[in-house]
C-alpha cells in the first residue's frame, strides 16, 4: 500500500475524531441564534433575542456579576498561594516533598461531588454557604493545583544562578524575588492565573452546593435554566462562555510560544 | 571617578569544610589570597572547587570553618551583605533587563544616585569594550559579549574580591583565549583579588598568580604555576597537571646530590631529591617533554632507559611516542622542530633525561 494513501486515511480519521470532540460544543452557537422559543437544532430562523434576554434579565446579570467577582478573587488568591506553595516545593528543602505534592494536588483528583459534599458540611458550620467569600474559598481550593503545577513547571526550568547573581549583587532575598525571579516567571504566572480564572468561572458542581440562593453563579443559573424550563438563553450564555474559554486558551498558547521563543533567543 | 580605583582585598579561608551527609565535599581548606592576587582553584569535577567558591559567595553554608575578608569574618552574612563580585559560567544575566540595567543593578541596590550610577555603568561597559551596547537586550548578545556584561556587572560596585566559577566554560576555544587575556588585563588594571574556579589546567597556568589544586575536597598543593607544574607535591597533582610518567621502584642508594632508584624491571634511574630513606618504596615521575630519544648506547649513563617505540603520534607542534621500557609504557613528547630524526614504530631506542627531571614520591 502506498505510504501517501495510508497517511491520508490516518489524517481523515484524525479529522473525524476532532469533529466528534468539537461539534457537540459548537452546536450551541447556531442554537443561540434560534428564533424559536424552544432550544432545538437545527435552528428555526435567525435572531439575537436570547442574547438580548441575557443582558436584560436581572437573574442573569447578577449571576454574571457573581461569577466574575468570584473568579477574579480566586485568580488573585490562588495565584498568590499557589506560587508560594510551588516555590516551597521546588526550592525548599522539605522532608516528605512528594507527600506534600500529592496532598496539594488532591483537589484535582478527588471527584468534584465528593469535594462539594465535604465542603458543604464544613462551610455550613461557618455560615459560609450562600456567600461570596464561601464561593471564593471553595473555588480557590479547586484552582490551587492548577496554579501549583503551572508555576512549578516554570520554576523548574529557571536558572537559579540568576537569582543567586542578584543576591551577590546586593539584593535581599525579597528584592531578588520581586525584581528578578518574578519578572522571569511572569508568563508562567499569567498562564496559571488564567487557569485559576477558568477553573472558578466554569465550575458548577461545588457551586451548586455552596452558592445557596444569594451567591448564584453563571453555571448554576444555567443549570437551573435547563432544569426547570428549556430556556434558549442558556444557549446564548453557553456561546459566550465558549468564547471566553477559547480566548483564554489562545492567550495561553500565545504566551507559551512567546516564552519558548525567548528561551531560544537567550540560549 | 573611574572603576579603576577598586582596591583588592585579602581573603582567607580557615578550616573551611562542607559535608553533605557522609560525603565530605570540602574538607578543611586553608588558604589565603593576598591583595590583588589571582588565585585559581583547579580540580576535576567533584573536587569541591565550586562548593568552596559557593561557600565564599554565601550560597552554600559551611559545616565548619571561617571566611575572612581583610580580617573580618563574613561567614555569617547573607550573600547580599558580603559585597563580593560573582561571575557564573551560565552568565546569569537578567533577561528582562537591558545591558545597562543589568550593570546598574548592583548600584541600584546600593542606592546610588541615577547620574552616578549611569556614569559608572558606562565606564564599566567601556572597561569590557562594549561601549554603545547599553540599550541592547542581553538576549541579543553573543556568549562572549554576555560574559563581558556579567563581568562588568560584578565589578561595577568595586568589590574587594571577584569570584569566578568556570566563567569561560561555555565559550569556544578561540573566544576563550581572547577572554583570558581580557580578564587578566582587567584584573591587573583594577588590582582586584580574584578567586577563579576551573577544571582547565592550561587556563589556570595562563591566568593565575597561584594555583590551588583540589582533589576529593582537599587542597593538595598551592603554588605558582611553575612550582606546581615542576615540583608537584603529590602524584595526583603530577598526573592532573600535564602529562606524566610514573616508574615504581626502591630507593637503592644515596650519593651527594643523587638518589638511585632500582626499578622493578631491573634498571636503575637517578633522581635529585633525597627525602626518602634507603630501602623505601618510591614512585618516580618524569614529564614526557623531559625525555629525549637517543640512539642506543652501551654506556651506563644516568637515566638511559632502553625502550621500544610502540606508537608514534604526530600532534603538529610536537610528536608523541609511547615507548615500552622500564616495565611500563612511557610517554615521550618531542618538539617537532627539534626532532632531527623521527623514530619508527618497533625501533629500539634509549630514553634519556637529566636526573633533575626525576621527582620521587612516597
Amino acid at each position: 500500500m502506498p505510504r501517501s494513501l495510508g497517511s491520508a486515511v490516518l489524517a481523515s480519521f484524525a479529522g473525524l475524531v476532532c469533529l466528534f470532540l468539537v461539534l457537540p460544543s459548537l452546536i450551541v452557537v447556531p442554537m443561540s441564534f434560534n428564533a424559536d422559543t424552544l432550544l432545538r437544532f437545527p435552528p428555526q430562523g435567525f435572531s439575537t433575542t436570547w442574547y438580548q434576554a441575557y443582558f436584560d434579565q436581572e437573574n442573569w446579570r447578577s449571576a454574571t456579576w457573581h461569577s466574575l467577582a468570584i473568579a477574579a478573587s480566586v485568580t488573585i488568591l490562588a495565584t498568590a498561594l499557589g506560587t508560594i506553595a510551588a516555590l516551597a516545593l521546588i526550592r525548599g528543602r522539605i522532608a516528605l516533598r512528594n507527600l506534600f505534592i500529592y496532598i496539594m494536588l488532591t483537589p484535582m483528583i478527588v471527584p468534584p461531588i465528593v469535594s462539594a459534599v465535604s465542603m458543604y458540611g464544613v462551610f455550613a458550620q461557618f455560615r459560609l454557604v450562600g456567600t461570596l467569600p464561601g464561593m471564593v474559598l471553595a473555588h480557590t481550593v479547586l484552582a490551587l493545583p492548577f496554579v501549583i503545577i503551572n508555576v512549578a513547571a516554570v520554576l523548574q526550568r529557571m536558572d537559579w544562578r540568576v537569582e543567586q547573581a542578584a543576591r551577590s549583587l546586593g539584593a535581599s532575598a525579597l528584592k531578588a524575588f520581586f525584581l528578578v525571579t518574578l519578572p522571569m516567571i511572569r508568563p508562567g504566572l499569567i498562564v496559571a492565573a488564567i487557569f485559576a480564572f477558568i477553573t472558578s468561572f466554569d465550575e458548577v458542581v461545588v457551586a451548586l452546593y455552596i452558592s445557596g440562593s444569594s451567591a448564584i453563579t453563571l453555571p448554576v443559573e444555567m443549570w437551573s435554566g435547563l432544569r426547570f424550563e428549556i430556556n434558549p438563553v442558556v444557549a446564548a450564555v453557553s456561546s459566550l462562555l465558549l468564547g471566553i474559554s477559547v480566548a483564554s486558551l489562545l492567550t495561553i498558547s500565545l504566551l507559551r510560544r512567546l516564552t519558548s521563543a525567548e528561551r531560544r533567543a537567550s540560549a | 571617578m573611574t572603576a579603576g580605583s577598586t582596591i583588592g582585598g585579602e581573603i582567607r579561608l580557615a578550616g573551611l569544610s562542607r559535608s553533605f551527609g557522609a560525603i565530605h565535599a570540602v574538607r578543611d581548606v586553608d588558604l589565603i589570597a593576598t591583595r590583588g592576587e589571582f588565585l585559581t582553584l583547579l580540580g576535576a569535577s567533584g573536587s569541591g572547587k565550586t562548593t568552596t567558591l559557593m561557600m565564599i559567595a554565601g550560597f552554600v553554608t559551611p559545616s565548619a570553618g571561617d571566611i575572612l575578608v581583610d580580617g573580618a569574618s563574613i561567614v555569617r552574612q547573607p550573600p547580599d551583605k558580603r559585597n563580593l563580585g560573582v561571575v557564573f559560567q551560565s552568565y546569569a544575566l537578567f533577561p528582562h533587563m537591558t545591558v545597562a540595567e543589568n550593570i546598574a543593578f548592583p548600584l541600584r541596590m546600593r542606592h546610588l544616585g541615577r547620574a552616578e550610577a549611569q556614569e559608572r555603568a558606562q565606564s564599566a561597559l567601556a572597561m569590557v569594550q562594549l561601549e554603545g551596547y547599553g540599550g541592547r537586550r542581553v538576549t541579543e548578545l553573543s556568549g562572549g559579549q554576555q560574559q563581558r556584561v556579567a563581568l562588568a556587572r560584578a565589578l561595577v560596585f568595586r568589590p574587594p574580591v571577584l569570584l569566578m566559577d568556570e566563567p569561560l566554560g561555555a565559550l569556544d576555544r578561540k573566544l576563550r583565549e581572547q577572554m583570558q587575556l581580557e580578564i587578566k588585563r582587567i584584573q591587573k588594571s583594577l588590582g582586584i583579588t580574584v578567586i577563579y574556579v576551573t577544571h582547565d589546567q592550561e587556563e589556570a597556568l595562563i591566568l593565575s598568580d597561584r594555583i590551588a589544586i583540589m582533589h576529593e575536597g582537599e587542597v593538595h598543593q598551592i603554588g605558582t604555576p611553575d612550582a606546581v607544574y615542576e615540583r608537584p607535591s603529590t602524584p595526583y597533582v603530577a598526573s592532573f597537571l600535564g602529562e606524566s610518567n610514573f616508574l615504581d621502584g626502591v630507593l637503592e642508594s644515596k650519593e651527594v646530590g643523587t638518589s638511585w632508584v632500582r626499578l622493578a624491571s631491573g634498571e636503575r634511574i637517578g633522581a635529585q631529591r633525597t627525602g626518602f630513606t634507603v630501602g623505601s618504596r618510591v614512585r618516580a615521575m618524569v614529564r614526557p617533554e623531559s625525555i629525549a630519544l637517543v640512539a642506543p648506547s652501551g654506556s651506563e649513563a644516568i637515566n638511559a632507559l632502553p625502550a621500544e617505540i610502540e606508537v608514534c603520534e604526530y600532534l603538529g607542534q610536537s610528536i608523541r611516542y609511547f615507548a615500552r621500557g622500564g616495565g611500563t609504557t612511557l610517554t615521550v613528547r618531542a618538539p617537532r622542530a627539534e626532532a632531527a630524526r623521527r623514530a619508527a614504530v618497533g625501533e629500539q631506542v634509549t630514553l634519556h633525561w637529566p636526573q633533575s627531571e626525576t621527582l620521587l614520591f612516597g
